[in-house]
């Protein structure tokens, strides 16, 4: 009877083993590292050979994005300043649409260009700053901008129309998780929004089977400045909880539509903030959520950490832990009126002219020759 | 007899002036890349050019010809000799077009004059040697290139490694050319530090004795010096430092590196224990490998080039390549250009083309022109070596130079 | 209008008339080449024609140089610095005014035209050897120069200039076309007037300038031709090369130069262009061979060239184009008939010398000479050697300045100092030894001593052979004729002076001294070495010259010449007048006797 017993209790402890086994998976968090769309950081035409550095490599960007009076991207000038902190030989591959590069301001060494990319080459002795300025064919890189800017006339009042466009459809999988898992890695995250300290992968524990799912994330964007000569100055974010499009009414009285923003990426440190406690880790463990939303809620995190990780590489930095942050600023220009052709260029004498000279030449060569005859 | 004898006359003019240009045998058309260098003035440099750019073709198309989109190409390296003068160089130059030249290496004598003579054909001149900052400009002169470090690079690099060691320096140059465009170099890497420099002194390259010019130096105070002058007035101006009892330490552009410094002072090695030198460094961001397959090949080619001097445990000492290496990857650059145009005689295709194309230097390094950048050698990838007995190891106490591997000097048994 | 166009086309026809006539068959070779040659650069390349160009260019300076070593025979060995002159100033206005080529030209001739100027005006009276000597430092000096003021020079580097307007094809034809017109006009000048004044500078300077020949002037002209094409030939060759290189204009250029006109033969026009194709085939050679076994020959340049100059001179000779004329039959010039020319008459003057002192250190030459010659009279000096009969001749001729005293020409003092000047005065002199232009014959010799009387005579009017000049050539030719015909020489005019007897030399000088239209002659022992038949010619041609109205100071040791012609006699001794009278007088003064006479008689 007991030995009966035992075997039963056996079958049963295995058989919900063996269940329980069957219901869990591991599978590889979409960490910010993975950008949600294809560009930005800029892509180039040529192929590169790889590069060569001793990481870390910071970042930082400014790029100044020329428009017209309709909002049409007509210029893109990327200033870079990486900063490299180890002593080792360097070769480095920017790729971007270039149409030149010049050294930046602080630059300790002469950016070299190859079609479609900024290429570093040297020796950093310890601590060496390499800042490049670079112009950039404005078709190819609009596509990387997050801003969109749209000026609309009508009557006498102007509408600017500012669209974050830095949304992107992910397609990723929600399934019921583990929350500590998902805890462990939002603390992780909110200590480093880059994602470094995640590693190359995380990994969470399933509950259940995926499901395929679509996200729509976009990088929330604080843009400032005016938009008016006269105008009130502007401070709004796009994006985070916040619309994607704000539109911005010109009235008479704020004088002409004059386009000044700065556009900075914004982490969300509010999503990154756990409910209660000082960690993600401890509200869980406090208030047991729901695995399958709190999955949910993580990968939008990373996801969008990964949206403003990409626009704080707009040109793309050769460290991809290294640290990294990028401003646009959007100013209104003229657009450059084409060059009219000068109609007598180089024409050279005209026939009146080499008649004249002509007659003068007989009239000289007859003068010599009267001359010669009486002297 | 007297229709006869004109007509005769004629045709013999005529076959002539047909023979004039470049001449093809058959379906291959041989080409001509002109070496236009000192041969006779400075044969170690003149030599070293011309190898380093028939390296470079020998290895493209072997013994046989180049492909070149549907048709096949012979390379032919020829040399000019213009014994330093610019006049001969420019003469040189005109005279390589009349042989069918596409492309000219040259050292840098009289490019100020005959770019303009080759940029009317397109055909472009590549610099190897001389570094003088105005020599190359993309706007103005859009078909010169340079592979080789810059004077500018030199000067800025010699600054950045003297002015920490508070020395007091005194610059001397001789009156060449080389020497003149590395005083201005130099005054513009030692400006906003003229506490620094105790004299600047001109070197008269045909004086036989710089005695009176070294102890001018002494006098100012100086206990360091730099000499930037050609390798024969660089051992002179070391023999009258040393004879005189004037033991400061010297700096020197690569020129110091030339053999003839150290055959100079054969007697007295001593003498040029110490001497410090500026160059490209020979070995790239890839690792050594790269150099060391170029040097192999090199020799295999043209056998070992001896300093003609010893060391003191009687070892020969050999010199490392490292001239030819401009060369060499300015050719390749060529002969890329040429196959992305797809056809080398359509001369402006071949000079677009030159900045575009990317190849592998011979050490390793990215070899590219731009639109903006005619230059081949970035200024940060210039070292110091210290020669000790005859041989030469990049210094410890730079940054850069104290990574750098030491390229033997010594004939293999 | 219409008088003005006739003449002018009369002018052209009777030159070309001319010109046919005096046509001959090198001339017609040197036309079909110069015209064959501007067709050469449709079978040349750009480089063979660049380097064609370029070689023209020392051409046009080696002619340059002809005109002062072939015409005025100064060896000046600085033209290499005048081209240097010109290019570096050529070179600075393109490179750093931006100056168009034909600027930039103009302005480097110029200054190489000024320079030199200033150096002929310092070194024209200086000896042959000072002044090849002077003008070998000037090359060195301008060669240093350039090395030490890489400022001007461009240093090492040189100072390039952008190409202008002018192709090589441009330079080419330019070339050959400055060429054959600096050879023209060299040919010209050679033959003109300015050619035989300065052949015969270049023989006897002495003899020339006793015959009024403005050796300054003329040296100076010739000296400043060769700086100004030189200047030329140096801004337009560097232009050509686009690069002024300081190293290609040291003292090797000059000396190339100087070689290549001795080489070719100085004194011809081509002579210059032979030389340089000889040298310039030279060199070529040693390249060719140097190619062979890889070694660089241009430092052999010099060392070649120092050997063809010595060959030249070793072996004598005028060079390569006089040796070449050798064997081109001379035509045996005939000299026309000319219509009987109206009776030559010569205006005599009073000729006063009072109270003429001259020492020398602490030797009296002459104390208080006096003598007076009348026109148609002839006044002999004589006396033992040393007694100051030459001495009171140089110092009457200008030649020497007297002490003390006083000369009078009708009346007028003789206040004119140089010899040319005394000569256009109206003395004239023969020297006291034979002293023909070789080179020349008897009727160049009289047209010598005729060119004082030149209107259109100058160097741009013989170089353009205006119809003034040419007609005043052959009035003068007619007039040269006749005083060899008085001299009884007109049938050997076209003989060279160097072939002519000792006394028909003696003569020609004199027909030379008479074509100066003298008032006065001075005659320095015409006699001397003359047989008896030639002093009874000479005597018979002094009365005709007395009779014609001259005015004739006779030196003179052969005393039957004396005794036959001479009204007075005035006889030195010691540099004192012993004797003063007629012939029959002063052969009876026992002081005379004693002095000079001894067993001779008067």
């Amino acid at each position: 009877m007991c030995r009966s017993l035992s075997a039963v209790a056996l079958l049963v402890v295995l058989g919900i083993s063996t269940e329980a086994a069957h219901g869990q998976q591991i599978v590889a968090f979409p960490t910010p590292g993975t950008p949600p769309k294809p560009i930005p950081p800029l892509v180039g035409t040529s192929t590169p050979l790889p590069n060569v550095f001793r990481p870390p490599v910071e970042s930082r960007e400014r790029i100044v994005v020329g428009v017209d009076g309709r909002g049409d991207v007509l210029s893109v000038t990327a200033t870079q300043r990486l900063l490299l902190r180890q002593k080792a030989d360097y070769r480095l591959t920017i790729p971007a649409p270039v149409l030149d590069v010049e050294p930046g301001p602080g630059s300790e060494s002469t950016p070299g260009q190859r079609t479609g990319a900024i290429i570093w080459q040297g020796f950093a002795g310890g601590r060496k700053i390499l800042s490049a300025r670079a112009r950039l064919v404005p078709a190819a890189a609009a596509r990387g901008l997050p801003l969109a800017i749209e000026i609309v006339r009508s009557g006498q009042a102007t509408t600017v129309r500012l669209r974050n466009t830095t949304g992107a459809t992910v397609s990723t999988f929600s399934a019921d998780a583990r929350p500590i898992d998902v805890a462990r890695i939002l603390d992780a995250l909110r200590a480093d929004p880059a994602g470094g300290s995640l590693g190359q992968a995380a990994y969470v524990t399933l509950r259940t089977a995926t499901k395929p799912v679509k996200v729509r994330v976009a990088a929330p964007l604080l843009v400032t400045g005016t938009v008016a000569s006269n105008g009130p100055q502007v401070r709004l974010v796009l994006g985070g909880s916040r619309p994607l499009v704000r539109d911005l009414r010109v009235a008479a009285a704020d004088g002409k539509v004059r386009i000044r923003l700065v556009v900075r990426p914004l982490a969300p440190t509010r999503l990154l903030r756990p409910p209660q406690g000082r960690t993600w880790t401890a509200a869980v463990r406090r208030s047991h959520p729901d695995g399958r939303r709190l999955l949910a809620q993580a990968i939008e995190i990373s996801l969008t950490l990964g949206s403003v990780r990409q626009y704080q590489t707009y040109l793309g930095t050769p460290d991809p832990s290294g640290r990294a942050s990028a401003s646009y600023v959007y100013r209104q220009v003229q657009r450059a009126a084409p060059a009219v052709p000068s109609e007598s260029d180089g024409r050279g004498l005209g026939a009146v002219a080499i008649g004249l000279l002509v007659a003068g030449a007989i009239l000289a060569v007859g003068g010599a020759a009267v001359a010669w005859a009486h002297s | 007899m007297r229709r006869l004898s004109l007509l005769a006359m004629s045709c013999c003019c005529l076959v002539f002036a047909s023979a004039c240009g470049g001449s093809s045998s058959g379906s291959t058309k041989t080409l001509v890349i002109a070496v236009n260098a000192p041969f006779s003035k400075t044969p170690y440099i003149g030599t070293t050019i011309a190898n380093g750019a028939k390296l470079a073709i020998d290895e493209l198309q072997g013994s046989g010809t180049l492909p070149i989109g549907d048709k096949s190409y012979r390379f032919r390296i020829r040399r000019y000799d213009t014994g330093g003068s610019p006049a001969a160089a420019v003469r040189n130059v005109r005279r390589a077009f009349s042989d069918g030249a596409v492309a000219i290496v040259d050292e840098g004598t009289g490019v100020d004059a005959s770019w303009s003579i080759a940029a009317d054909d397109d055909v472009p001149i590549g610099i190897v040697y001389q570094g003088g900052i105005d020599l190359v400009d993309p706007q103005e002169r859009p078909n010169v290139f340079r592979i080789v470090p810059t004077d500018h690079g030199i000067a800025y690099r010699l600054a950045e490694y003297l002015l920490p060691k508070r020395l007091k320096i005194a610059i001397l140059h001789d009156d060449s050319g080389y020497g003149e465009e590395g005083a201005k170099a130099l005054a513009a890497a030692f400006s906003g530090a003229d506490d620094a420099v105790t004299t600047r002194i001109t070197l008269p390259s045909g004086a036989t004795d710089l005695a009176p010019q070294l102890l001018a130096a002494r006098r100012s105070g100086a206990n360091a010096v730099i000499v930037w002058a050609q390798a024969p007035v660089i051992a002179k101006a070391l023999i009258a430092a040393r004879s005189a009892g004037w033991d400061v330490p010297f700096y020197t552009p690569p020129a110091g590196a030339d053999p003839i410094v150290r055959q100079e002072l054969a007697d007295h090695p001593e003498w040029i224990d110490g001497l410090t030198f500026a160059s490209g460094r020979m070995t790239a961001e890839e690792g050594t490998a790269p150099y060391y397959t170029f040097e192999g090949k090199y020799r295999q080619a043209f056998g070992l080039e001896r300093v003609g001097v010893k060391t003191r445990t009687g070892n020969v000492v050999i010199q490392p390549p490292e001239h030819a290496m401009y060369a060499y990857d300015f050719v390749n650059v060529l002969a890329a250009a040429i196959q992305a145009a797809g056809d080398p005689t359509d001369r402006a295709k071949v000079l677009a083309q030159m900045e575009e194309v990317t190849v592998r230097g011979a050490n390793g390094d990215e070899r590219a022109f731009n639109e903006k950048n005619h230059e081949g050698v970035v200024d940060d990838d210039v070292y110091f070596a210290r020669f000790h007995d005859m041989t030469f190891a990049p210094v410890e106490d730079d940054p850069l130079s104290s990574t750098l591997p030491t390229v033997s000097q010594i004939e293999p048994d | 209008m219409n008088a003005v166009a006739a003449r002018t086309t009369g002018a052209f026809g009777a030159a070309l008339t001319e010109a046919r006539r005096a046509w001959r068959w090198p001339a017609t070779l040197a036309t079909a080449a110069f015209v064959v040659a501007l067709f050469a650069p449709l079978v040349l390349s750009r480089i063979q024609t660049q380097e064609l160009a370029a070689w023209l260019y020392l051409a046009l300076a080696a002619i340059g140089l002809a005109f002062a070593v072939g015409l005025a025979g100064m060896p000046s060995l600085c033209e290499g610095a005048f081209m240097a002159v010109g290019a570096f100033t050529a070179a600075q206005l393109r490179s750093k005014a931006g100056a168009d080529p034909v600027s930039a030209t103009i302005a480097g001739a110029a200054l190489a035209t000024a320079a030199g100027a200033l150096l002929g005006i310092a070194f024209v009276r200086l000896g042959r050897v000072l002044f090849a000597v002077a003008t070998w430092l000037v090359a060195w000096l301008v060669a240093l120069s350039l090395a030490a003021f890489p400022e001007l020079s461009g240093g090492a580097r040189g100072l390039p200039i952008r190409a202008g307007a002018f192709t090589e094809t441009i330079h080419y034809e330019l070339a050959l076309v400055l060429v054959a017109l600096a050879a023209l006009v060299f040919f010209a000048i050679a033959r003109g007037a300015p050619g035989l004044a300065l052949a015969a500078l270049r023989v006897r300077p002495p003899a020339a300038r006793v015959l009024g020949v403005p050796a300054t002037r003329l040296r100076l002209g010739a000296f400043v031709a060769s700086a100004g094409i030189g200047g030329l030939a140096g801004a337009l060759a560097v232009q050509l090369a686009g690069i002024a290189d300081p190293a290609g204009y040291g003292p090797f250029l000059s000396f190339k130069l100087f070689a290549a006109v001795l080489l070719g033969g100085a004194a011809t026009a081509l002579g210059p262009l032979a030389g340089l194709a000889a040298i310039s085939a030279l060199f070529h050679i040693a390249h060719w061979i140097g190619n062979l076994e890889n070694v660089s020959t241009t430092r052999f340049e010099p060392m070649i060239a120092a050997a063809l100059l010595l060959f030249v001179l070793g072996i004598g000779g005028g060079g390569i184009v006089p040796w070449l004329r050798r064997f081109v039959p001379a035509r045996t010039a005939t000299i026309e008939a000319s219509p009987a020319p109206p009776p030559r008459r010569f205006a005599g003057a009073t000729f006063a010398a009072a109270g003429i002192r001259k020492s020398f250190g602490g030797l009296a030459a002459l104390v208080d000479l006096s003598l007076t010659a009348e026109p148609g009279t002839i006044v002999a000096l004589i006396g033992p050697n040393g007694s100051g009969k030459t001495t009171a001749l140089r110092i009457f001729s200008g030649t020497l300045v007297s002490d003390g005293g006083r000369l009078t020409l009708d009346g007028a003092p003789l206040i004119a100092d140089t010899t040319t000047e005394r000569v256009r005065s109206g003395v004239a002199r023969t020297l006291q030894r034979t002293a023909v232009f070789d080179e020349l014959t008897a009727l160049e010799n009289v047209l010598v001593g005729a060119g004082l009387e030149r209107g259109y005579g100058g160097a741009i009017r013989s170089a353009l052979a205006t119809p003034k000049e040419r007609a005043e050539t052959e009035r003068l030719r007619g007039e040269a004729l006749d005083i060899l015909d008085l001299v009884g020489l007109r049938a050997a005019a076209s003989t060279p002076a160097a072939h002519l007897s000792s006394s028909d030399q003696r003569l020609t000088m004199l027909a030379a001294a008479l074509a100066t239209r003298p008032r006065v002659l001075l005659l320095d022992e015409p006699a001397a070495g003359g047989s008896a038949e030639d002093v009874a010619r000479l005597a018979r041609l002094l009365d005709a010259l007395r009779g014609d109205g001259l005015t004739i100071v006779l030196v003179e040791h052969n005393l039957r010449l004396v005794s036959a012609v001479a009204e007075r006699v005035v006889v030195l001794d010691g540099g004192r007048t012993i004797a003063d009278g007629p012939p029959a007088e002063v052969a009876r003064e026992p002081t005379v006797r004693d002095a000079y006479l001894g067993t001779h008689r008067l």
